[in-house]
């Protein structure tokens, strides 16, 4: 559905070089803190900025060559991005009856509603979430077989963010073939959704992962730093010093269980490893 | 297509109380002033109305998105021209009823200078929308604005030199100055028309290119 390879675009001291690949029915997280990268990633596989090298094919075709067919199959939200807060939804209804083949209104606005969407005010009266919600379903319309969806829970509380979440759930399970590329600096967010999750530090992909192999064989070891230098560190990615010592990110968390039973070993959320990752020194 | 032309048809919807407005001036300045002023004054708010939807476009960072629709930028460019073209001759068509229905009411008959002087305003008008929409597609509403004053003082600056080396104005050439009103006014509209669709080109080249 979507291939980078060896995309780059320079920003003044920014460089961003990143290569991924989202197959069909894969939900993909590219995850990262503010200004790592992802909503320039975005941006380009959306033809919205033009890459300074390496390419980028977008259902099967160079992303700043997609026709308006191809974008009939795209649903996009943008976390800052959207219709005009003039607008009713009521009228983006009818813009997107207009402009998309597949576009179903009844379950359009039947979905705004059960979102308690008003659909005769301005989008400018709606609160940050309301907001956020629409560009979701906007991006869900019109059976759209890959969704690109920059931060869509940003900004959000924990219940609304879960609501978004729900809707994507949803929208998956009806037809497996339709994949998802999902940014967000909340990783928790995509920890239940993910099928894999990219890393974005610095403009680079620091690790690409299924989210299962991450929540099962990735590890935070806590241990004194003469402990630390007994350790066998092959499996050590990265280690960083906290108040009562240090901690280890592994992806090899059964190998210190087995060899290491007295070390205190947690499991590793997208928290830890972005923390880790980011934060971390490299061994 | 469709669905730009409903959008901005939509923004327009927000901003009837303006057009309500404009529409109650414009009958007021035609029973109170004489000559055809009211045509070329609806006219031009008009098209400043109709350029507004892209203000509106552009607002709260609205532009990133309207490409990610299945349009193209072109198609996008399109439907701006169009819109405006419309909205300004249906300004100048009702400019024109309110001027005739005022000379009607009033007895006041109505002059083939009068009449010349409304259709002048077509040209004027799509010149008008020729200079501007590059500009506010290149430069958004506020920077837009801020050319538009400097070309302005430009050509004042130009005129007053202009001025100042011929006191007694150029001479015109002769097929000029023999000319009828209007071949001067056909001459005027082709020329309004070649500067429109080389707008048009500049348009399209500067969305293509945008960045978001």
């Amino acid at each position: 559905m979507i291939k980078a390879e060896n995309l780059i675009k320079n920003y003044g001291d920014f460089s961003l070089n990143i290569s991924l690949d989202i197959p069909e029915g894969c939900i993909t997280g590219l995850i990262g803190k503010n200004g790592a990268g992802k909503s320039t990633t975005i941006k380009s596989i959306l033809g919205l900025v033009l890459p300074d090298g390496g390419s980028i094919q977008v259902l099967g075709k160079e992303a700043g060559k997609l026709t308006p067919e191809d974008r009939q199959h795209m649903g996009v939200a943008l976390s800052d991005s959207g219709f005009s807060n003039y607008l009713t939804v009521k009228d983006v209804a009818k813009i997107l009856e207009k402009m998309y083949r597949d576009f179903d209104r009844e379950a359009f606005l039947k979905r705004c509603s059960d979102q308690r969407l008003p659909l005769q005010k301005q989008l400018r009266q709606f609160s940050t979430g309301m907001k956020a919600k629409l560009r979701v379903l906007v991006a869900l319309s019109h059976r759209a077989k890959l969704l690109i969806m920059d931060e869509p829970t940003s900004g959000l509380d924990v219940e609304a963010r879960n609501e978004i979440l729900d809707i994507l759930r949803d929208y998956l399970a009806e037809d497996e073939t339709r994949s998802i590329l999902i940014t967000s600096h909340i990783a928790t967010d995509l920890e239940g959704l993910c099928d894999d999750i990219y890393l974005i530090h610095d403009g680079r992909i620091l690790i690409h992962e299924e989210t299962d192999v991450i929540l099962s064989d990735y590890a935070v070891l806590k241990l004194s730093e003469r402990d630390l230098e007994k350790l066998d560190q092959q499996y050590i990615l990265r280690t960083k010093k906290e108040g009562f010592g240090m901690v280890a990110l592994t992806d090899q968390k059964q190998f210190y269980k087995e060899n290491y039973p007295e070390l205190v070993i947690e499991n590793c959320g997208i928290d830890d490893l972005i923390l880790m990752m980011t934060g971390g020194e490299r061994k | 297509m469709s669905g730009l032309i409903y959008k901005d048809l939509a923004l327009l919807a927000q901003r009837k109380s303006s057009l309500l407005l404009i529409m109650a001036i414009g009958v007021f300045m035609g029973f109170s002033m004489e000559g055809s002023f009211v045509v070329g004054y609806i006219s031009m708010l008009s098209v400043i109305i109709s350029m507004s939807t892209i203000s509106y476009d552009e607002f709260d960072n609205g532009y990133p998105f309207l490409p990610t629709l299945p349009i193209t930028r072109k198609l996008y460019v399109q439907s701006k021209y169009l819109f405006s073209i419309v909205a300004g001759a249906v300004g100048w068509l009702f400019g024109v009823l309110v001027y005739l229905l005022c000379s009607l009411v009033q007895g006041i008959p109505v002059t083939g200078d009068d009449l010349l002087s409304a259709v002048i305003m077509l040209p004027v008008f799509f010149l008008m929308l020729a200079l501007m929409l590059p500009l506010q597609l290149k430069y958004g509403a506020e920077g837009s604005r801020v050319v538009i004053m400097v070309i302005g003082g430009c050509v004042a600056v130009i005129f007053f030199l202009g001025r100042k080396i011929f006191p007694q104005g150029p001479k015109l050439p002769a097929f000029l100055t023999q000319a009828s009103d209007l071949t001067i006014s056909a001459v005027f509209l082709a020329v309004a028309v070649a500067t429109g669709i080389l707008s048009y080109c500049f348009s399209v080249k500067i969305m293509e290119e945008k960045t978001f």
